[in-house]
């Protein structure tokens, strides 16, 4: 009954609903007992989420099914791990194989964008009752964040839409749209100097005491937290992590030219400059039509990006505490449709993992010869987060309460890939 | 009041008063605040409640000279009819419900399952006629055939998902209209609730048959819902075959077709009445009498049990007329109550009115007065249909305004509290993300010059400092400045030498104001 996952009304839930009260929070106190090897000791102390937005083809990127019907043009190559291959078009990610860990046998029951994307964000489905936080912000309320006046979560690309959910408004992802642009709203715009922006902030406060003081309100005063959050960011030290120009130029030609290689290495340096978690997405996956010309540029950028992220991070010492974390919603049909394009597919389809304390060079699951069914050792979207949440120390089982007093954890099911703890 | 004095001579209680006013909830209100010892408070003044009122029942700020005029005759029952009998009601109605409707998603294939143009138009439709909300109901929950002669229908072609038995209209159908959760018997019979599995799927079972079937092309212009009830159906996962049903078990009228006698049964549900009723208050009162609005369960304990059955009541009597009983609403004493209260205020006893946060349709329709952002959207619109240009296939599905209208609504959710489910609580909560777009957007920020846009229009009309002080406040904060901004802001021009930069500055602190974001 994986569908009932949603409803998080499990039986401790009834009693504390049921009796209400701080003598039930007491009570359930009791009842919490963390679930066998979910809480381990912290390895990891950041996440870079290198997320492909629109599903991308797992027979095209991560396992190759060369030669088959279902298999499409596409070659595969050897790597540094045994047992694993790549596309053609991965060649350096072949090369630092060693480096990460690739999941074949991931499988969701959910074909829809919007709502899949929630569940590998979340952790859950959809639930028109209450709203999940991205597990960026869930990582960052338990953890804190170390990079003055910067947000812990933050998103480079495209729009993400999944928000702090029932956590507080600050830990939502901060959203940097433009990568050539960084600072697009994060400086004041031309003409308005640091003189004048001081002006403008004195004249703020002052025209908010007027209205804050007949409206003792909850939301008026988390407005003001956002403004002074907005103007701590606007002065932040740290702003300077966002501009690549301070790279080398060696460190550039490693990551690629493309906005994703950018993106990546713009990553790295946030998390450098103490951002818990950073976002770095990478669009249009989404190959209905024209499959293997599109998803061979998107390699195009994937392979240098995702590869100098993980070669940079191991020579600066990062890696080991750095998660890196490549998924998309789900992946394709490895049957070729008349538009030489591949439909969504939820059965098996691929993740990789890389440092944070997790072993690389490793292959979890494989799939029967034409990709259509997982041949062993299926994983689920809460096993992969569980995954993720124990190396960063944060205990699944842990609950919340939410705004509307409703109990619910982190993590509702789901074991740690025990293959990638190393 | 000949009725009052009667009553005072005959010594009548105060429920008699009553019809003093002819206001059942302010009649409710000054016995609660009596008998709770509260004092009401102070009632809203004109610009506050013109403020309010607009941003209500239009979705947008009140305009300048609408504000001028209202100086001039403040007639607050006139501005009400005049408000909800208003072009733009109409539109904020159709964004409302068409959000409501689609459970404050967008999914970017909807356009491909759905017409958004005739939807629209018969929303909009809906509030301009002002069509019992019983016969909206109706229609929403059993028209079906071509998606343009019955528009109703595109509720339905949108909401089913045709990977899925139809679960989701059941789900929605039931929290939309009579605010009732009942998606978790999907799964299992709920846990506190009396509601079991075989409840939920029995619903379900009257949508059994109901497809979606493409006219000519793959577009959501030219889709027919096809209502071939095939009754009884198995329950997912299991071997449980269940009939439709209504909760509780009673069976249709086997003779009445399934859609027909499900939307039957919904608009006589006791429920029905309530749930709107419920959703009105909370959008204009800032809470419902039962939190979250449609979370009704038997241990829902609302706020004011007699005053919601005695405006459920009314709303019956008035032929379930939306309008009439935001008009009741609106006359209130409690809506027209000033949004001042002091630290310890009860705001459930509705004696100050409740600080509002604006929902996504208000910010946009908000940022588009305010930064005079019509020309730039026409543009932008422009440049929208472009991408349709040599792709017929999709061009006519999405190219419209009504899509882009949907693309524009996800823009400002986005900009209030991304999210992903989006529920009723996708208004503003203090994001980072809204105060960096509009201190620092170039964007926007090119619109808040001097020489260009609203203030521009401001700066030509208006010669001295006072008077574009006023207008300007008059623009954003739909009042004049107080005596003590006046001062502070001429000033400050006065300290700038009269610099337009000076002006720039006002407009920017006044849009980044708590003042202008809240509805107050």
């Amino acid at each position: 009954m994986d569908d009932c996952r949603h409803c998080s009304l499990g039986r401790r839930d009834f009693i504390r609903v049921a009796i209400g009260g701080a003598a039930a929070t007491a009570l359930a106190g009791k009842f919490h007992q963390p679930a066998f090897a979910q809480t381990r000791p912290a390895k990891a102390k950041a996440v870079i989420l290198l997320w492909m937005q629109g599903g991308p083809s797992q027979i095209d990127t991560f396992d190759p099914k060369p030669g088959v019907e279902t298999g499409g043009p596409f070659k595969a190559i050897g790597t540094k791990t045994p047992g694993l291959t790549l596309s053609e078009h991965l060649p350096r990610l072949a090369q630092v194989s060693d480096k990460f860990s690739v999941v074949r046998t991931l499988n969701s029951k959910d074909p829809n964008h919007d709502t899949a994307r929630y569940l590998l964000h979340t952790g859950y489905r959809t639930d028109p009752t209450i709203e999940h936080p991205h597990l960026g912000s869930l990582i960052v309320h338990e953890l804190g964040t170390k990079a003055e006046g910067l947000p812990g979560c933050i998103t480079v690309g495209k729009d993400a839409t999944i928000g702090s959910g029932y956590l507080a408004p600050e830990l939502a992802p901060l959203l940097v749209e433009k990568i050539d642009n960084p600072l697009e709203d994060l400086k004041s715009p031309p003409g308005v100097t640091a003189f004048r922006l001081e002006d403008r902030e004195k004249l703020l406060w002052a025209q908010n005491e007027g209205f804050r003081t007949g409206h003792p309100d909850p939301r008026v005063e988390s407005q003001r937290k956002a403004y002074e959050r907005a103007f701590a960011l606007i002065r932040s030290p740290h702003l300077k992590a966002f501009d690549l120009s301070q790279e080398a130029d060696d460190a550039k030609k490693l990551y690629g030219s493309s906005p994703f290689g950018k993106a990546c290495l713009m990553a790295r340096r946030l998390v450098q400059a103490g951002v818990r978690f950073v976002e770095v997405s990478l669009a249009d996956w989404d190959t209905h039509a024209d499959n293997f010309n599109r998803s061979k540029a998107l390699m195009e950028q994937l392979d240098p990006g995702m590869s100098g992220l993980l070669s940079d991070l191991d020579r600066l010492k990062m890696l080991e505490e750095t998660l890196v974390v490549w998924m998309g919603e789900f992946g394709r049909t490895p049957r070729v449709n008349g538009g030489q394009g591949r439909d969504h597919f939820t059965r098996n389809f691929c993740a990789a993992l890389a440092g944070g304390g997790l072993a690389g060079g490793r292959v979890i699951g494989r799939t029967d010869r034409l990709g259509l069914e997982p041949v062993d050792r299926p994983v689920s979207v809460q096993d992969l987060f569980a995954t993720i949440y124990g190396q960063l120390g944060v205990d699944p089982e842990k609950k919340y309460m939410t705004p509307v007093g409703r109990p619910i954890k982190a993590l509702e099911g789901g074991l740690p890939v025990k293959e990638l703890l190393s | 009041m000949r009725m009052a004095i009667l009553a005072a001579l005959l010594g009548m209680p105060a429920a008699a008063q009553e019809t003093a006013t002819g206001n059942p909830i302010d009649a409710y209100f000054e016995k609660a605040w009596k008998e709770r010892g509260v004092a009401p408070g102070a009632r809203a003044d004109d610009y506050e409640f013109l403020r309010r009122a607009t941003l209500d029942v239009l979705g947008r700020l009140p305009k300048p000279d609408e504000i001028r005029a209202f100086e001039k005759s403040n007639d607050r029952a006139r501005k009400i009819d005049e408000l909800l009998a208003h072009p733009d009601a109409a539109e904020f109605f159709a964004d409302t419900w068409m959000r409501i409707l689609l459970n404050y998603r967008f999914e970017e294939t909807a356009p491909l399952k759905m017409n958004f143009p005739a939807f629209r138009g018969y929303l909009k439709e809906t509030w301009a006629k002002d069509v019992p909300y019983r016969d909206f109901a109706s229609q929403l929950l059993s028209d079906h055939g071509d998606n343009v002669k019955k528009p109703a229908s595109n509720f339905f072609l949108v909401t089913l998902d045709p990977m899925e038995p139809p679960h989701e209209i059941t789900a929605r159908t039931t929290r939309v209209f009579l605010g009732l959760q009942l998606q978790c018997a999907r799964c299992h019979d709920h846990p506190f609730e009396k509601y079991t599995q075989e409840d939920f799927w029995g619903l379900t079972a009257f949508f059994n048959g109901l497809k979606p079937k493409a006219r000519t092309t793959f577009d959501g212009f030219g889709i027919k819902l096809m209502a071939e009830p095939k009754g009884a159906m198995t329950i997912p996962d299991s071997k449980t075959e269940v009939e439709p049903r209504f909760l509780g078990g009673a069976k249709p009228d086997p003779s009445t077709p399934p859609l027909k006698a499900y939307a039957d049964w919904v608009v006589g549900h006791k429920q029905f009445p309530r749930a709107i009723v419920n959703r009105l208050w909370a959008h204009f009162m800032g809470r419902g009498f039962v939190e979250p609005i449609d979370g009704f369960t038997d241990k829902s304990r609302p706020s004011h049990p007699e005053l919601l059955d005695s405006l459920v009541a009314g709303f019956e009597k008035g032929g379930s007329s939306l309008r009439s009983l935001a008009r009741t609403i609106l006359a209130s004493r409690a809506y027209q109550a000033s949004c001042k209260a002091p630290e310890d205020a009860e705001p459930s006893l509705h004696a100050h009115m409740i600080l509002k946060p604006q929902n996504p349709v208000q910010v946009l329709n908000m940022l588009t007065w305010t930064l005079n952002m019509d020309v730039f959207l026409k543009q932008f619109y422009e440049g929208y249909l472009k991408n349709f240009k040599d792709d017929n296939f999709f061009a006519k599905s999405y190219g419209n305004e009504e899509v882009f209208r949907m693309y524009l609504h996800l823009f400002a959710q986005g900009l209030l509290a991304p999210s992903g489910t989006a529920p009723e609580e996708s208004r503003y909560t203090g994001s980072v993300r809204l105060a960096l777009k509009l201190m620092n957007s170039n964007d926007l920020q090119n619109l808040v010059k001097a020489e260009w846009g609203r203030l521009a229009e401001i700066m030509k009309k208006e010669k001295t400092p006072e008077g574009r002080l006023s207008e300007i406040f008059y623009t954003l904060l739909s009042r004049p400045p107080d005596a003590q901004e006046k001062a502070r802001y001429l000033a400050y021009i006065q300290r700038k030498n009269g610099d337009k930069k000076a002006y720039e500055d006002i407009y920017w602190v006044l849009l980044n104001s708590s003042e202008m974001i809240f509805n107050h």
